[in-house]
């Protein structure tokens, strides 16, 4: 009887509760489909990342589960999605949305409530449900995400992490027993990223939701999901097992993946045999770390770092000066607290910190759109209180989080000749700065394109260019990662690293520990509106129990090569070159 | 920037705890007497009864310290243009109009070339005289100006934005019609701030904003409008997909999971609030419909 039972427990738990079949889907006037032939089962209580670049179809794949696709969205359609036990293309949205909860990738624009507790309210509401039980829901919504306490909250008054929060609570208001995601993570810091992914371990563990997650940054991820599938080009070319599906070393350049840094490191000890299996998780790394150790890893006699880029500072007079800078808004809230701090020519900084640090409203100053209300910022030597943000032209440039807001011409090639057209230059001047700037950024065959009809990868370019042809000392980028994948990210990044060789400044805004560890050779520390720590990228970055408690994750390899007794190393390529002295070092 | 004022202010408070028709109801005895009123007592005495409900709300002084600036400077040219230029009262047979102070009389025109007839010309023939009636004019309108607004602040300040549209609902506004009201609340702070960010990438980039470049200044604010269109389109198909995965529209009724009470207090208020409007409206029909004060002839009117 008891294994009866149980074999009934079995079935129950192995039931498919998502089912799709020959899927084929076309956007309406693209020649290309976006979905080719998909088949998948997914299980119900499974925890299953959707991985692949930018533009692979897991968008769209989500919009098709969710049966937004065919009901609401145009394109053509072929195929059978069954999502527990109902066929998406007989049934009302509303209907499949008690089976199934989408959250998309952009948490601002699906929230459409002022309050927290509206917005959960939002979908019981419309179903028209008894009151009490409307209140059952809401209660089981915010408790499961625990925004409970943040209900009477406004909606735009939250951080990011909970306002992801507040989609998921408003999805999960309609008792969906699916529950997917659409790149949930790409514009939070590590802090909310934990957050959002320990919502969904307990919405999966404790609640049995089964979660499908749509990512392409994949280092929190991994520890979370029990299997993967990989898509490119709208096929499916991997769905497994997560450790089976990343044996294969060469996805992360094929599909642009930003694969965990101990995951790329395991990929080492496998060539030399010293494991079997990738490691996924920092945990696991460490886990499996005595064991390298025992096989003989030597340590290096000498000290690393002394090969990272330590570009001596000019004896030049620096560019940007801030001194006892204080800035706080209108309602009193202060988002600076006395910097000091000076930039000088030629260098590549990265000003680091979790959403909400200040490091945007420290660039904001950095090109006077915001002036300091005690203190001084001073740009080339000239207080910003007494100019304009049209007096840096040809200083500073500045591109915005949000490419979106900052291109406003019909061309691409317009959109870049606004700067020098508004200098008054000549006319052959200004094309043929176009023309330059066209090359160096790869731009040229969208020359004639609308921008904002291009991806975020190639609109952020366009800013980026637009701002580069009007020859600035120094270039500031807010967040120029976001949303974007590996090979995108290495072209860009690659791209300020050949200015900066031109003499360029570069400052980038991130909370991307990686891409500051990698790229920057000077590293700002922020939190609360207050510099932390502001020297050469290693010292900064190998500041465990700081980067902490500013709410930075230090870098895996930081942690790794502690572990292993080295020194200090800020990428695992570099603790292998030192190990086993293979691959350049920067 | 737009929490300053028109913002939802939290405060235990005998105010915020009326249902908030109520509160929406009161204003139209307020709203009665401040348009059919012309007696500047009686319009300080309906701004004091406000003033009163805002002290009784609690409200901080802050919060609208900003909306009193704007209508201190807004009094100021509705009372400065009234003295010198409203001569409405000339229309009312055997009216006069009593001069204080006259700065160019008619008779003046003669001894200034070009000037004098052109400023006939353009006062009707009047010169600048400040007026009596235009002074009370003025503050008349300043008294009309500051009931309006700061009455129907109340209302917003002291009432959660989705109990204001519920109760709308309940006065038969349609649920699609609030809930557009609604989502305009929670995108405007969003939308202002994008905008903001395409100024300043604009002139990031050596735009100035010349005077007497008014082609130039509509070019540039058009492309900022076009970036902010394409922009809102953007998130209306995305919170168009939202709203439909939470089941907007599929029943033509729509449960609130709070519902609005009457409390015994809110019962009195109403029908004090009615008989007073049954009060203000047989008076004002028995004088006529127009010109009715309570204080008649205290002061000049």
């Amino acid at each position: 009887m008891r294994v009866h039972n149980t074999s009934i427990m079995e079935s129950v738990k192995m039931r498919d509760i998502v089912s799709v079949d020959n899927l084929w889907f076309l956007h309406a006037g693209q020649k290309e489909h976006a979905l080719k032939n998909i088949n998948m089962r997914i299980s119900e209580g499974d925890f299953v990342l959707v991985a692949g670049p930018t533009g692979c179809g897991k968008s769209t794949l989500a919009l098709c589960l969710t049966g937004l696709i065919p009901n609401v969205l145009g394109g053509e359609m072929q195929g059978k999605v069954v999502v527990d036990e109902k066929d998406t293309r007989g049934h009302e949205v509303f209907q499949l949305a008690q089976s199934i909860g989408l959250v998309f990738q952009n948490t601002e624009n699906q929230l459409c409530s002022l309050s927290v507790e509206d917005e959960v309210a939002f979908g019981p509401e419309n179903l028209a449900l008894p009151r009490d039980e409307i209140e059952k829901r809401m209660d089981f919504a915010l408790n499961a995400t625990s925004m409970y306490d943040l209900r009477h909250k406004y909606t735009f008054d939250l951080s990011g992490g909970q306002k992801h929060r507040t989609a998921i609570a408003a999805s999960l208001s309609m008792l969906p027993k699916i529950l997917v995601l659409d790149e949930p993570l790409s514009e939070l810091d590590p802090v909310g990223c934990r957050d959002v992914l320990q919502t969904l371990k307990k919405l999966n563990e404790e609640f049995h939701i089964t979660i499908i997650l749509a990512e392409h940054k994949l280092e929190q991820v991994l520890g979370f999901a029990k299997k993967v599938i990989l898509l490119n080009n709208g096929e499916i070319i991997a769905n497994g097992e997560t450790s089976e599906v990343f044996k294969d070393k060469k996805l992360e350049e094929q599909l642009g993946l930003r694969i965990p840094e101990t995951l790329r490191f395991s990929y080492e000890l496998i060539e030399r045999g010293l494991i079997a299996k990738p490691v996924l998780s920092v945990e696991e790394a460490r886990a499996s770390l005595p064991k390298i150790q025992a096989s003989g890893l030597n340590r290096p006699s000498v000290p690393i770092h002394s090969q990272h880029l330590k570009e001596t500072r000019s004896s030049q007079k620096e560019l940007i000066r801030a001194e006892g800078l204080c800035y706080s808004y209108y309602d009193g809230t202060v988002a600076l607290q006395d910097i000091d701090l000076s930039i000088f020519p030629g260098e590549f900084i990265a000003i680091l910190g979790g959403n909400g640090a200040g490091k945007t409203t420290l660039a904001l100053q950095m090109s006077r759109q915001l002036k300091p209300t005690k203190g001084k910022m001073y740009i080339e030597g000239k207080d910003t209180a007494k100019l304009s943000i049209t007096d840096l032209v040809g200083i500073v440039g500045y591109t915005f989080q949000n490419p979106d807001c900052q291109l406003f011409c019909k061309t691409v090639s317009d959109e870049i000749a606004f700067g020098p057209k508004q200098l008054g230059l000549p006319k052959e001047e200004v094309s043929n700065r176009v023309k330059q700037t066209l090359e160096i950024m790869r731009l040229e065959q969208f020359k004639d394109r609308d921008p904002q009809t291009l991806s975020r990868g190639q609109k952020l370019g366009v800013a980026v260019a637009s701002v580069l042809v009007m020859k600035p000392k120094v270039i500031i980028l807010d967040e120029p990662t976001l949303g974007q994948d590996l090979n995108r990210i290495r072209s860009l990044m690659a791209l300020l690293k050949s200015l900066n060789r031109q003499g360029i400044t570069v400052v980038v805004i991130t909370h991307d520990i990686n891409i500051a560890a990698e790229y920057a050779c000077r590293v700002i520390l922020m939190d609360e509106g207050k510099v932390l720590a502001d020297g050469d990228a290693l010292d900064v970055l190998s500041e465990e129990d700081l980067l902490r408690s500013a709410s930075i994750e230090p870098p895996t390899a930081v942690y790794l090569s502690r572990l292993a007794g080295l020194p200090p190393m800020l990428t695992v390529s570099e603790i292998s070159a030192a190990v086993w002295g293979t691959n350049e070092v920067r | 920037m737009f929490r300053g004022f028109f913002h939802y202010v939290d405060q235990p408070s005998y105010v915020h705890r009326l249902d908030p028709r109520v509160k929406l109801l009161l204003l139209i005895p307020i709203f009665l007497l401040m348009m059919t009123s012309n007696n500047p007592l009686t319009l300080l005495l309906i701004f004091s009864f406000v003033i009163l409900l805002y002290m009784l709300s609690k409200i901080p002084f802050q919060r609208y310290k900003a909306l009193m600036i704007v209508c201190l400077f807004s009094s100021f040219s509705f009372i400065f243009f009234g003295s010198f230029f409203y001569f409405g009262f000339l229309n009312y047979p055997g009216r006069q109009m009593t001069i204080w102070l006259s700065i160019f009389r008619p008779e003046d025109a003669g001894s200034l070339p070009i000037l004098g007839p052109i400023i006939l010309w353009l006062t009707e023939g009047r010169g600048i005289v400040l007026t009596q009636e235009g002074f009370f004019w003025g503050l008349l309108t300043t008294l009309k100006f500051l009931i309006t607004l700061f009455s129907g602040n109340l209302v917003i300040m002291t009432t959660k934005p989705k109990e204001i549209l519920l109760s709308l609902n309940k006065f038969g506004v349609p649920i699609k019609l609030t809930f557009v009201a609604m989502t305009a609340l929670r995108f405007v702070p969003l939308i202002t701030e994008e905008w903001y960010t395409t100024m300043n990438a604009q002139r990031a980039r050596g735009l100035k904003f010349k005077r007497l470049d008014i082609k130039g200044t509509l070019t540039a604010l058009t492309a900022t409008l076009s970036t902010l269109v394409i922009n809102s389109i953007r998130r209306a198909r995305v919170l168009a997909l939202a709203m439909e995965t939470r089941a907007f529209g599929a029943n033509e009724k729509k449960i609130a999971f709070k519902e609005l009470k009457m409390t015994n207090l809110d019962v009195g208020l109403t029908v004090t609030i009615c008989i007073a409007t049954a009060v203000i409206v047989v008076l004002l029909v028995l004088h006529k419909y127009a010109g009715y004060s309570p204080l008649k002839g205290v002061l000049w009117f």
